[in-house]
């Protein structure tokens, strides 16, 4: 098992991240670095926005998921949803989706302006202020998802003797809760601060009209010059991105030695209630999440959609539906392109969450000594992904395997997908891997199981639920993928956020908003399959957990 | 009798051996629409040939070529992007293969390399647009654009935008602007973007009056219905002529040709203005919103100039604007 999952890192990881030093270690390159200013601030910039928006999202995540999966609140399936759709839209769609809801001329804006006659917008979406709200908004799904599986696996017992202890919600929630979903926190927390870090679409959107350089723009700016020694310098940036990743994996590898064991629950979790503060906080926390959060900008990229130009009107008679027309009809790469980006992240999904199965076990087991391992797995998901797209393509041209082409197609862009989204499946399985009682696969062994056995018996079911979402979670993201795709997508080897990308690019907002649409309702549809799929399941199991429970 | 029918036969046996055939694969930052549309076209006029398109930003594009031949594998035959200037730096690391087409002798000098590395295929020129609810009474001019009150303008930053470092260095070269006309801007809280769609989002949007844009962005939106019109400066416009070029060492060295042929050719000119944009050739007729081509004052400057302190240019452009 070790060995193969060597090989896998060397192609996905080891080997890229080879070709990058080399390009990197580059002296002309190297001084640039020293010298430019530029670069200094990108810095700086970068890891300010990144560790804001990872300790908003964690926060922010942490209430809501308490809010929504402990308390008895009207509606928490529904908001559950919301909260995962910016998981779906490519960040660059995201930022206009605010912009056109709370930029300088978006529609909260202007009603706020109307409102109160104010003679300028009262705030700014660019700047370093809109990009912490955005990479928090863009990061929620991914700590809410995170602490959620942490949360499930609290024993009831634990929180229902504190309540008999006269202990209240907020004594539940700050002395019993958080220190044991503390390695799930910072989880969240590093996943997030990774995805912030790597994020290109949001600054590029909010940051350079105003001029506030991050890591990413930087890297784009000198990988698209044609200066000579841009990629060089690129590279070189791009080796210094590595320094915060592995900062933030140390941090978490010498924290989660500290962490208790938790076992998986198969009651169903107590829902505490409200009384009368349940209808005024659901209405507040519909208030923000339906509301600011989600109906207001993706129904302002929905009027987008269905409006004939960009800047007119929405009324009745502006709106239409050529965009859809367009897009649906007579673009003719789309089919190809929805295929592809099923396949692809279908396949990335399956591939990552079972190598992180497998990974998740050999670091729990390699203790300290994994570090390297784990460092191999997180890069390629630190690094923006037009770099590690280049390391792609500097790998496999020429092929190293004789006889093997995979530039150009689009077995290159999968093989991106695993490197890049191994992380994303690896923090929620590896969090439950070191929250797993070691004497459930002691207790195995003592029973006379094999390694094989005690995994398939004993250890397996316990970690189904978060490999499934771990799956989920990179497919979620995967299929409107942009950043890999601008760079590794080609003839005939097209996906969906590549198509978006395209769009946007050529000033089509519109057409881009209007495939955005269609990409979400795809997403909705096959959530909805599967969650039917799901019940369907579970009424048919006679001994499945709603009998125990 | 014999001769002349064995003169035919062997004629005829030429001129099918000359049809290009096989793979042509092109390179391009055409939007997506437009590169299916030039694809089409062209394998209507030359069915034995099959385009492979690989379209992504004219930054995307050239970043992948260029890492491509560093591997010794180019994957594209034929580049058509941006500007003069981008094949300049390719001219000059020797990526370009010469050719002469017939069809040349039909569009200005100046739209063409002198060396035939690279031909124009149309114009695009860089010029002001406004939003029609916001502005009543439009200026007229560049000078004009930089004496406006702070906040107003928008233009797409040369760090990210090839078409936007043109302009940086076409407009430093001009007497009546030169770098004073950008250090006004930078003096009145100039907006800056990653490429010209934003720009015409920023302005048809309304959160800007006034913005510098690439010409058909604007005059399709208006068409459509978008509260955006155009204003020609007085001094003129700079010009792009999305070139087209061959790859050095192609191995399909015919198809290539045939394909700049096209392009060059009236019925090339006539679909690019089917797509709407300003074509190169007199003898096509513009599409409707745009002037004629003897009525477009023209800023210029060497592309090879251009070429050489461009990096300089963007340099002090970021320092300027504090990017």
């Amino acid at each position: 098992m070790l060995a193969g999952l060597l090989a896998l890192l060397t192609f996905t990881s080891a080997l890229p991240l080879f070709r990058l030093v080399e390009r990197a270690l580059d002296p002309q390159a190297l001084g640039w670095l020293w010298e430019n200013p530029q670069a200094r601030r990108a810095i700086q910039h970068s890891l300010r926005v990144s560790s804001a928006s990872a300790v908003l999202a964690t926060a922010i995540g942490a209430a809501l998921v308490f809010l929504l999966e402990r308390l008895a609140l009207p509606g928490r399936r529904g908001l559950r949803l919301l909260l995962l759709v910016p998981l779906v839209v490519p960040p660059q769609i995201l930022a206009i989706a605010w912009l056109g809801w709370a930029g300088p001329a978006g529609l909260l804006t202007r009603a706020v302006r109307d409102a109160w006659a104010l003679p300028r917008p009262p705030w700014t979406l660019y700047g370093e202020g809109g990009i912490v709200l955005l990479l928090t908004v863009f990061a929620l799904p991914i700590t809410y998802l995170t602490i959620g599986a942490g949360l499930a696996r609290v024993p009831r017992h634990l929180e229902e003797a504190a309540r008999l202890d006269g202990a209240n919600l907020v004594a539940v929630g700050s002395r019993i809760l958080a220190p044991l979903l503390r390695p799930y926190l910072l989880a969240a927390a590093m996943l997030a601060f990774l995805a912030a870090l790597g994020n290109f679409g949001i600054p590029a959107l909010l940051g350079i009209p105003a001029r506030f350089l991050t890591l990413p723009t930087l890297v784009y700016q000198r990988v698209t010059s044609f200066a000579s020694g841009g990629f060089a310098q690129a590279a070189a940036l791009a080796l210094l991105m590595a320094v915060p990743a592995f900062a933030v994996l140390l941090l978490q590898v010498r924290l989660n030695r500290r962490a208790a064991a938790l076992e998986s629950q198969l009651e169903a979790p107590h829902r505490y209630r409200l009384g009368r503060w349940r209808w005024p906080l659901a209405a507040g926390v519909w208030l923000v999440v339906g509301g600011l959060m989600t109906a207001g900008p993706f129904g302002s990229m929905l009027l987008t959609s269905l409006t004939r130009a960009y800047g007119v009107r929405p009324t009745l008679d502006n709106l239409d539906l050529r965009h859809y027309a367009f897009v649906l009809q007579r673009l003719e790469a789309f089919p190809r392109a929805l295929t592809h980006s099923l396949l692809l992240a279908g396949g990335a999904a399956a591939i990552a969450a079972v190598v992180a199965l497998a990974l998740g076990y050999v670091l729990l087991r390699f203790g300290q000594r994994g570090t390297f391992l784990q460092l191999l797995v997180d890069l390629p998901y630190a690094l923006p992904g037009i770099v590690f797209a280049l390391a792609l393509v500097l790998t496999w041209l020429p092929s190293p395997i004789p006889g093997l082409r995979l530039y150009g197609t689009v077995w290159l862009l999968g093989l991106a997908y695993v490197g890049h989204y191994l992380a994303f499946a690896l923090q929620p399985i590896g969090a439950a891997w070191r929250q797993l009682d070691p004497a459930l696969e002691e207790a195995a062994r003592i029973d006379g199981a094999g390694t094989l056995q005690a995994m398939r018996f004993v250890l397996l079911p316990v970690m189904a639920p978060t490999v499934v979402v771990a799956a989920l979670l990179v497919f979620l993201n995967a299929f409107s993928e942009i950043s890999l795709s601008a760079l590794l997508a080609g003839s005939r080897a097209e996906t969906l956020g590549w198509l978006v990308f395209g769009l946007e690019q050529a000033g089509d907002t519109n057409r881009a908003a209007a495939l955005s649409v269609v990409l979400v309702a795809v997403l909705g549809l096959l959530g909805l399959v599967a969650a039917t799929l799901r019940r369907w399941a579970r009424r048919d199991a006679p001994g499945g957990p709603e009998a125990i429970a | 009798m014999l001769r002349t029918l064995a003169l035919l036969v062997s004629l005829a046996l030429g001129l099918a051996l000359a049809q290009p055939s096989g793979t042509l694969r092109l390179y391009t930052s055409q939007p997506d629409a437009d590169a299916a549309t030039t694809k089409a076209a062209f394998e209507a006029a030359y069915p034995g040939v099959t385009v492979e398109v690989f379209r992504s930003g004219t930054e995307q594009v050239i970043a992948r070529f260029l890492l491509e031949t560093e591997a010794g594998a180019p994957q594209a035959d034929v580049l058509l992007v941006a500007d003069a200037p981008t094949f300049e730096l390719l001219k000059a690391r020797g990526l370009l293969e010469t050719y002469a087409p017939a069809e040349a002798a039909a569009i200005d000098a100046a739209y063409v390399d002198p060396d035939g590395t690279y031909f124009g295929t149309k114009i695009l020129a860089t010029l002001v647009m406004y939003h029609t609810a916001l502005v009543t009474d439009p200026i007229g001019s560049w000078a004009e654009l930089a004496a406006l009150p702070a906040g107003s303008v928008v233009m797409p930053s040369p760090s990210y935008s090839g078409a936007a470092a043109y302009n940086l260095g076409v407009k430093t070269r001009h007497p009546g602007l030169g770098w004073a006309w950008y250090e006004a801007l930078a003096g009145a809280d100039v907006f800056l973007t990653q490429g010209n769609g934003a720009v015409l989002r920023t302005v048809a949007g309304g959160e800007r009056p006034y913005g510098v844009v690439v010409d058909f962005l604007p005059i399709r939106a208006a068409l459509e219905g978008s509260p955006v019109a155009v204003i020609y400066p007085s001094e003129g416009v700079p010009v792009i002529t999305e070139p087209v070029g061959i790859v050095k060492g192609t191995p399909n060295l015919e198809a290539a040709q045939a394909f700049v042929d096209f392009l060059l050719s009236a019925e090339g000119q006539r679909v690019a203005v089917g797509m709407g944009y300003m074509p190169l050739r007199a003898d096509v007729e513009p599409p409707a919103g745009f002037p004629s081509l003897s009525d477009l004052t023209l800023l210029s400057a060497a592309p090879a100039d251009l070429a050489a302190t461009r990096d300089a240019d963007k340099e002090r452009f970021a320092t300027l604007f504090g990017e």
